[in-house]
């Protein structure tokens, strides 16, 4: 049925999503107001119209995967080495979690790699 | 003026806005000539932001267990009927739903408002103090134990403030007070500047604290916003504060705000200057004369 | 043919004359602009007249303004921080809209789906003027019929939930099973976190009514957005033709008329916008008679040109006669339309606008369903309620 309807949102139908293995991307990155507070950073989403509190840790996913789109994978080498490889599976969980939250609030969106 | 309320022409102004009202309930006309007493009116070269008519639902309920209903002109109207003896409460209702949702040019806040007027000869601004929390937190009782100790009525309901210059905008209301702060606020005020009692409302008893004249006569002037706290009545509190700064400080007037969502970016720039500016305090206390000395110092030394 | 009240028509069509207008003439205006849901579409040209200058050179010649260099705002003390609330809500719905598209794409990133946007959504994807300070709450949309269970499932499982359910009613009750069974579309679903309804359709007619579009042409003819915004990029709207039918159908056949002033108003921006391409008007009204929505097109175009002065070529309603109802019907119609478009004021009661939107309500009832489910549909109505109110 998909064939011969156009370029649509994605290639594959039912795609079952293994987490790791596509790009996350800031969407419009130019829509994003931020103030900072102490460590804390206020962002405010034109798109959406909603605020968010970001710890640092989370500031520098953002940052990063507004720098260029990057898969998980990516994203913990990065900053394993800007914090150190104390705890790897902590940085791992962290990361994780930023993501899922950052996807709920949709301020990053999934690419597959190209 | 009761000519003009049977018409729907009585035009009367709250700070910057002007409500129109009719209704031609003779009960609702006295209750409403009685708090609204002092009120400037609305010239015919002033633009009306409010229409109201509160009127009963039928001409049967207008006699026979009368049930009284405001009108705004909603498709789908948001309001419900009232017992005819609680017109006054139907008409309440109906102009601050209508201000807290039709007024965008404001980011609003749940919250009371006095101001300090410069002393006679003086220059400076008036500053405003913003009391926001959540209802049953003592900030109705508390505005109005400031309205009346040298203060200027801002409101007991909403903080209109301009995003552009950080001013709060009065809106000055009669001050809807419940069950034991009537008691407590009668003690202190005499009997002379409320209405009479409203038995059996949805929130027991109500009686309304008239507008200070002097807070209607100046009733256009705008004041910054020098502070902002959350106050909270605790018996036999012997008084304490808490400062919020920073992300906290920003989550909690977002969280007094009524329209942030509604006014956008503007509401986010004004509510991270606010908190680059004002301080913002957690306020305990143990009765009315204990807290207006705690604004009283915190204001001076917000200055 | 009875009008709009007269200011809120200037408003619409030439907001630059109300410049000069009294206070007392601005608030009833603005109160009917109000009630028509047309306040923050006023309060963007408004703007628009004062960003730019030549047009209120003009607009001050218009008024018979001698000094054409004043360029004053309107005087009106209040009236600006008014217009100010109503375009910060104006922005705030289409805010909402674009980013409901959005979190609709997310939930169908991977998947090979082509979703066509309607009304408000599709005019703010495809750039009709239309949209600007427009208020809309829903978000519709349109799949294939064959789509309609994956898509449901996929919206159930990522955060909607069925509306009924949120207002305490289980589904598969009877209103459900009527959606399903006879309306075009699912029943409404409802994002739990933003509270934004979804209407996700098949067709953009019942097929139980007695004149039927054909689905399956509806999509094929469907172009993708052109729009880079994120939010909207990827998805299709109906090709121009079958836009303007759509919103012809939903005012005339589909809904409720009163209150439809907005539906007119859309209408006339895309008679504006679409008919100065090529061959528009001879595409209309072939297409309208293929998917038997003549009538309905014979009554937007009449109302629109004779209410808002759209631009609809003599020649076209020349066309358009073909599908003009019996002379009783249209004499009915004149009158009742017309009413329930207009807003009137508080304090000006107007009850022949409430009985003619009783009138065209029943009407509209009665295109949908053929007349034996009519009585069926509103037996089964009044029984529910019978039985609501013994239990309640």
């Amino acid at each position: 049925m998909g064939s011969g309807r156009g370029p649509n949102f994605g290639r594959a139908r039912y795609f079952v999503m293994n987490e790791a293995s596509h790009l996350w991307y800031v969407p419009e990155s130019g829509s994003l107001v931020w103030r900072s507070f102490d460590s804390y950073s206020l962002l405010y989403n034109e798109r959406s119209g909603n605020t968010h509190v970001l710890d640092p840790l989370s500031r520098e996913i953002l940052d990063l995967l507004q720098e260029s789109p990057r898969d998980e994978r990516a994203l913990l080498q990065e900053l394993t080495s800007l914090v150190g490889d104390d705890d790897p599976e902590a940085l791992r969980e962290a990361i994780g979690e930023a993501l899922v939250a950052f996807d709920s609030a949709g301020l990053i969106f999934p690419a597959y790699h190209s | 003026m009761t000519r003009d309320l049977n018409r729907g022409r009585l035009k009367f102004k709250v700070g910057p806005l002007v409500a129109r009202i009719g209704t031609s309930y003779p009960l609702l006309q006295r209750d409403f000539l009685d708090i609204y007493r002092g009120y400037p009116l609305a010239g015919p070269e002033e633009f009306v932001h409010f229409n109201l008519k509160v009127d009963p639902v039928s001409l049967l309920r207008r006699w026979i267990r009368p049930k009284i209903i405001a009108d705004g002109g909603f498709i789908a109207s948001p309001f419900v009927p009232l017992r005819g003896d609680l017109a006054i409460l139907a008409l309440e209702m109906g102009l601050n739903w209508q201000v807290g949702t039709r007024s965008d040019q404001f980011l609003i806040f749940h919250s009371g408002v006095v101001a300090k007027d410069p002393a006679p000869g003086e220059d400076g601004p008036s500053r405003a103090v913003l009391m926001a929390g959540e209802s049953g937190a003592g900030k109705s009782t508390l505005t109005a134990g400031l309205a009346y100790s040298g203060w200027r009525l801002f409101s007991d309901e909403f903080g209109l403030l301009d995003t552009s210059d950080l001013h709060l905008y009065p809106y000055p209301r009669p001050i809807s007070l419940k069950n034991e702060s009537i008691e407590v606020m009668t003690k202190r005020l005499g009997e002379d500047v409320f209405s009479r009692p409203f038995l059996n409302t949805l929130k027991g008893t109500i009686r309304y604290l008239r507008a200070p004249s002097e807070s209607l006569i100046n009733g256009h002037k705008p004041a910054r916003l020098d502070l902002i706290i959350f106050p909270q009545y605790v018996e036999g509190s012997t008084g304490g504060i808490s400062e919020f700064t920073g992300a906290e400080a920003f989550a909690m007037l977002r969280g007094a705000s009524v329209n942030c969502d509604r006014v956008g970016r503007s509401a986010f720039d004004a509510l991270s200057a606010l908190t680059g500016r004002c301080k913002v305090y957690g306020l305990q206390y143990g009765s009315m004369d204990m807290a207006i000395g705690m604004v009283e110092a915190l204001m001076e030394d917000a200055a | 043919m009875k009008g709009l009240p007269e200011d809120l028509k200037t408003l619409l069509i030439a907001p630059q004359l109300a410049r000069n207008w009294s206070a007392e003439r601005w608030s009833r205006a603005a109160y009917l602009a109000q009630s028509g849901a047309v306040l923050s579409r006023v309060a963007v040209d408004l703007a628009a007249l004062d960003q730019d200058p030549a047009d209120q050179d003009a607009a001050n010649q218009d008024a018979g303004d001698q000094d054409a260099g004043d360029q004053a705002p309107p005087g009106v003390p209040g009236l600006d921080a008014c217009l100010l609330s109503a375009m910060r809500n104006g922005a705030r719905s289409q805010m909402r809209l674009s980013w409901e598209m959005d979190r609709i794409k997310r939930v169908f990133w991977d998947r090979d789906l082509k979703i066509v946007l309607l009304k408000g959504a599709a005019y703010l994807a495809a750039g009709i003027p239309c949209t600007r300070g427009r208020l809309s709450s829903d978000i519709d949309i349109m799949v294939a019929k064959d789509e309609l269970a994956g898509v449901e499932a996929a919206l159930l499982d990522a955060g909607w939930v069925s509306a009924k359910e949120m207002q305490g009613e289980e589904s598969g009750g009877y209103d459900d099973d009527y959606y399903r069974r006879w309306m075009h579309e699912l029943p409404p679903l409802v994002n739990s976190e933003r509270k934004t309804v979804v209407d996700v359709h098949h067709t953009i007619l019942p097929p139980t009514g007695r004149v039927t579009a054909d689905a399956a042409e509806l999509l094929d003819q469907a172009v993708p957005v052109e729009s880079e915004a994120h939010g909207l990029k990827g998805y299709f709207v109906l090709c121009d033709t079958d836009m303007f039918l759509h919103s012809v159908v939903h005012l005339f056949q589909d809904g409720e008329i009163r209150g439809g002033l907005r539906d007119l108003v859309d209408q006339t921006d895309m008679i504006r916008y679409f008919g100065a391409r090529p061959g528009f008007w001879e595409r209309l009204i072939t297409r309208a008679g293929d998917l038997g929505l003549g009538r309905p097109l014979y009554y937007s175009l009449r109302y629109s040109s004779a209410l808002l002065d759209g631009p609809v070529p003599a020649s076209a309603l020349q066309d358009a006669q073909r599908f003009a109802p019996p002379l009783a019907v249209r004499m009915l119609m004149d009158l009742l339309v017309p009413r329930a478009l207009s807003p009137s004021y508080l304090f000006e009661s107007d009850r022949g606008a409430g009985l003619a939107g009783e009138l065209l309500y029943i009407r509209s009832h009665w295109l949908r369903m053929p007349p034996l489910m009519l009585t069926r549909h509103l037996a089964i109505k009044a029984w529910r309620r019978i039985g609501g109110e013994k239990t309640a």
